[in-house]
């Protein structure tokens, strides 16, 4: 038998090498040299738009604000407003022609058929196939025309005229007609074909009814005035459908796939391989001349953001993924080693972290509870340890309305603020002790295994020992979480992720706020809050709007139904020979590929 | 032999039609919901939810989604993915070649590699030689697929400025544009199963070496190498061949991380999107796939040692 040893130093120096190189290969082998990441800040212009205004008042009837009764509130403010009207016309870019572009996705839709359709991820192709009548401007959250030329709207604010070009044709040939905005429309708010349309939840809760008046006229009547109204009929999922093609589906209750994703946009569905690519090509048709300047846009489906890094290395992908986003760490990486090879931009898309109680459970039906805990997260810490540093502190409503609450000032309320921290938290730790009697108290909160969910979540537990609350955080798997959720089956739910539907107030309040919205799972009621929304909703000035949604704030930030966390902000790389592409303000903004091109 | 082969596949039916109950059952146990999935992160009401359950039919009697399930199986019409609509058979048959041939392809390397060092090692006991042989098998058990898978891009990417096309090309459409995206993949898997079986192969080694039989061949003259090959190999082989057999079947249904990190729309990929989407009739019917062909490969191991060990007799 052997007595020789079973191993030796020749060995152990031999495991140690091959170790550090294979370490050394990991960690990317360059030195730290210092990185400049072109980092595009998001600020909300106001732009003075002339706006016809009449107000009547109707002040004699008394408003009887009970809980009992909100939905009987007496509507005391009408307000008729004319948003200035104008064909939007294409910028004039001296783009050049050609060029495939091509994207890495962290997640490949499943279809781009767009009231079926539910995820953000690929809007950009969506939205490159199917043109809508009204579309939310991605940079500066007006809305404008697409189809439409022009648009007016009754002395009543109940009536909308669209007016629309003549000159739209589907991918097919067919024209583009109000039948088939009629029928878009019906879509959405009849559902048939047991279609969700939960995008356009926005449109269905205003719109009373609609019709083709003639070929190029479309018209819409509202069930009351509402400031909402546009911006959810210019939401992303508002793609018009061709009637010919989806109506007899409909009908015989046929699910639809890519040889029906017909639209009008510059693109045109070309090729789609489940969990591969996703490819479209130029329409030539497209009724906006000398658009698009790409032939095509492909997209892959690439999970692994190391796959992404290697694909922009290599020249094989043009951009990376914007569902989810890069991370700071990431797109550092790839600025460090190709330089000006590549442009990273980054943005706050509006897609923000909340934690909800359980108002319907002890300890959470207590107010002062919800406020203690409020009191005791330190946001701070979340964006430096969670998203590295780039992020933002998220209010209620998307940080960057600052005609709402400016940031700034919401930095100095409690809870939100750094300095005073410590006085947060004694407070915090003085309400828990006045409910349990001076003892520690045992909770559980759940999180799902998503993102950085639980991350965000341990650091909660932390903050909240210092009150007195000892929480369990219980973590599930995404979908098994999502039921338990929506059931009501939990107590503090961490770490949660949302972004509006369309980019206004309004898509916040229809989603988490009011009685019903999907989100607001333990059915929050604020008489007071409601009727300052149905005031709200019918104003149209910005100014006084604010005002309002101020006053909604105050309520939000008094009885606190939820605790928004933090903002984080998406990082976004793309090979510098493409030109002319912005990176949208949220993620669900109108956005496609017609205006950009390849630099040869 | 010919009895004993229909015997075995007799049982496949009763056999597959358990598990058939067992998917199904449990699939519809585990918390989630498809709708759910359906709907996504979006802001929907309970009536959207309702609508979607409509939609996908979970709103019928179980014992008639398991009865019209199995009706589509057995009249080929597999019907469609709850997460797209559309068609499921098209789907797995288009992704079987990719998964086969990977499999091919990482056993090829996995034991094209393990086995012969695997016989070096043993003969060769306690040498520097062993001692190599031993570190890099343990090298390929200790680092996760996902991290060799991740590092062998980087490095093609990084020192070569070059990665495998993007695209899938089956090996009759493009047999090099195939082979250059399938080689690297095979590779980092067969690095993990090698190390499985190189060092199987060495205890087995190590142990029939030590058998008198050995010796009695050895003193009849036989030449080293045909001992080693025609007697102690062959021996070797028994549970070196079980080993692999499992090997292949998981690498058939269980190359996810690989199939992602290179880009691959394989089976286990579809699979795995098929869970966390709740997609429950391709879940059901790749699973009912994957049963069947772990009890046809368990077949093929069994009817194998019967040529490998002659005195294994089936009856």
């Amino acid at each position: 038998m052997s007595t020789r040893p079973w191993i030796n130093i020749r060995i152990l120096l031999s495991i140690a090498t091959v170790s550090l190189m294979l370490f050394a290969v990991a960690c990317g082998g360059a030195g730290a040299t210092p990185v400049v990441i072109e980092k595009e800040v998001i600020k909300e212009v106001v732009k003075e738009v002339p706006v016809i205004k009449e107000v009547v008042k109707e002040v004699s009837k008394e408003v009887i604000v009970e809980k009992e009764v909100i939905k009987e509130v007496v509507r005391e403010v009408v307000v008729v407003a004319t948003p200035a009207a104008a064909p939007t016309q294409p910028p004039t870019i001296k783009g050049q022609y050609g060029g495939i572009f091509i994207k890495g996705e962290g997640r490949l839709l499943s279809g781009f058929e767009p009231t079926r359709n539910t995820c953000v991820c690929h809007l950009t192709v969506m939205n490159g196939i199917f043109s809508q009548v009204m579309y939310t401007d991605s940079q500066t959250f007006e809305v404008k025309g697409e189809i439409a030329t022009n648009w007016s709207v009754s002395e009543d604010s109940l009536t909308w005229t669209f007016n629309l070009r003549d000159d739209v044709k589907f991918h097919d040939g067919t024209p583009l007609t109000a039948d088939d905005v009629a029928y878009s429309m019906f879509r959405w708010m009849e559902r048939p074909n047991k279609i969700s349309a939960t995008r356009n939840a926005g449109v269905r809760f205003t719109v009373e009814s609609w019709r083709a008046v003639d070929p190029t006229t479309f018209e819409v009547t509202l069930k009351s005035p509402d400031v909402g109204f546009m911006p959810a009929f210019g939401n992303a999922f508002a793609g018009i459908v061709p009637k010919h093609i989806f109506k007899p589906a409909d009908d015989e209750g046929r699910a639809l796939n890519i040889k029906d994703w017909v639209g009008s946009g510059p693109f045109m569905a070309k090729e789609f391989r489940k969990d591969e690519f996703f490819e479209t090509e130029r329409n030539p048709n497209y009724f906006v001349e000398g658009r698009p300047f790409l032939d095509g846009v492909r997209v892959f489906r690439m999970d692994s953001v190391s796959t992404q890094q290697a694909a922009i290395r290599t020249n094989r992908i043009t951009m990376s993924s914007f569902f989810p986003g890069w991370t700071k760490t990431e797109a550092d990486e790839i600025k460090r080693q190709l330089g000006d090879e590549v442009v990273v931009q980054s943005s706050m898309p509006a897609i923000f972290y909340f934690m909800q109680f359980n108002i319907n459970k002890p300890p959470w039906d207590d107010v002062n509870m919800r406020r203690a805990v409020h009191l005791a997260i330190d946001r701070q810490k979340m964006i430096d340890l969670v998203v590295q540093g780039a992020g933002e502190i998220s209010p209620w409503y998307h940080w960057a309305w600052d005609w709402i609450v400016p940031l700034e000032e919401l930095k100095t309320w409690e809870g939100f603020r750094a300095d005073g921290k410590e006085e947060d938290i004694a407070e915090g730790k003085r309400l828990v002790a006045e409910y349990t009697g001076g003892n520690r108290l045992k909770v559980n909160m759940m999180c799902r295994t998503i993102d950085v969910y639980c991350d965000l979540g341990e650091l909660m537990v932390e903050d909240l020992r210092k009150i007195g609350l000892d929480v369990t955080l219980e973590s599930f798997e995404p979908n098994a979480g999502i039921q338990k959720w929506r059931r009501g089956d939990y107590e503090l739910i961490g770490g949660q992720r949302n972004a509006m539907a369309y980019d206004d107030p309004e898509s916040y309040n229809a989603s988490f706020y009011l009685p019903g919205a999907g989100n607001n799972v333990p059915n929050w009621e604020n008489a007071e809050f409601y009727a300052l929304w149905l005031k709200e909703k019918q104003t149209v000035d910005q100014t006084e709007r604010g005002k309002i949604l101020r006053q909604m704030v105050e309520i939000l930030r008094t009885e606190l139904p939820d605790v928004p966390l933090i903002e984080p902000a998406q990082f976004i790389v793309w090979r510098s020979d493409f030109k002319g592409w912005k990176i949208f303000q949220t993620a669900n903004s109108y956005s496609h590929f017609s205006d950009v091109w390849f630099q040869k | 032999m010919r009895q004993y082969v229909i015997r075995r596949l007799l049982l496949f039916f009763p056999t597959l039609i358990l598990v058939s109950l067992i998917i199904f059952g449990l699939i519809r146990v585990v918390p989630g919901d498809a709708a759910l999935a359906m709907l996504g992160e979006s802001d929907f009401s309970d009536e959207d939810l309702q609508l979607a359950r409509e939609y996908l039919g979970l709103d019928s009697p179980l014992h008639l989604q398991y009865i019209n399930w199995i009706k589509g199986i057995v009249t080929a019409d597999l019907g469609l993915s709850f997460q797209d609509q559309t068609p499921i058979g098209p789907e797995i048959v288009r992704r079987i070649p990719l998964t086969l041939e990977l499999a091919v392809l990482t056993m090829f390397f996995s034991l094209v590699l393990a086995v012969p060092i695997g016989v070096i090692s043993a003969l060769k006991q306690d040498s520097w030689v062993d001692y190599a042989i031993r570190s890099f098998s343990v090298l390929g058990l200790t680092m996760p697929t996902f991290w060799v898978g991740t590092i062998v891009i980087m490095i093609l990417s990084i020192f070569f400025d070059w990665i495998p096309a993007l695209i899938f090309r089956n090996f009759w459409e493009d047999p090099r544009v195939n082979f250059t995206q399938l080689i690297f993949p095979a590779l980092v898997l067969g690095f993990f199963a090698n190390a499985v079986t190189a060092r199987m192969t060495r205890a087995q080694m190590l142990e029939i070496m030590r058998f008198d039989y050995i010796r009695t061949a050895r003193a009849k003259g036989l030449h080293e190498q045909r001992v080693i090959i025609g007697h102690a190999l062959r021996n070797a082989l028994l549970p070196v061949t079980t080993i692999a057999g499992l090997q292949f079947g998981a690498l058939l249904s269980g190359t996810v991380i690989t199939e992602t990190i290179f880009g691959l729309p394989g089976l286990g990929r579809l699979f795995v999107s098929s869970v966390f989407e709740r997609d429950y009739p391709v879940l059901q019917t790749i699973t009912l796939l994957f049963a069947g062909l772990f009890l046809a490969l368990n077949l093929l191991i069994d009817l194998l040692y019967g040529w490998l060990d002659p005195r294994i007799r089936y009856q």
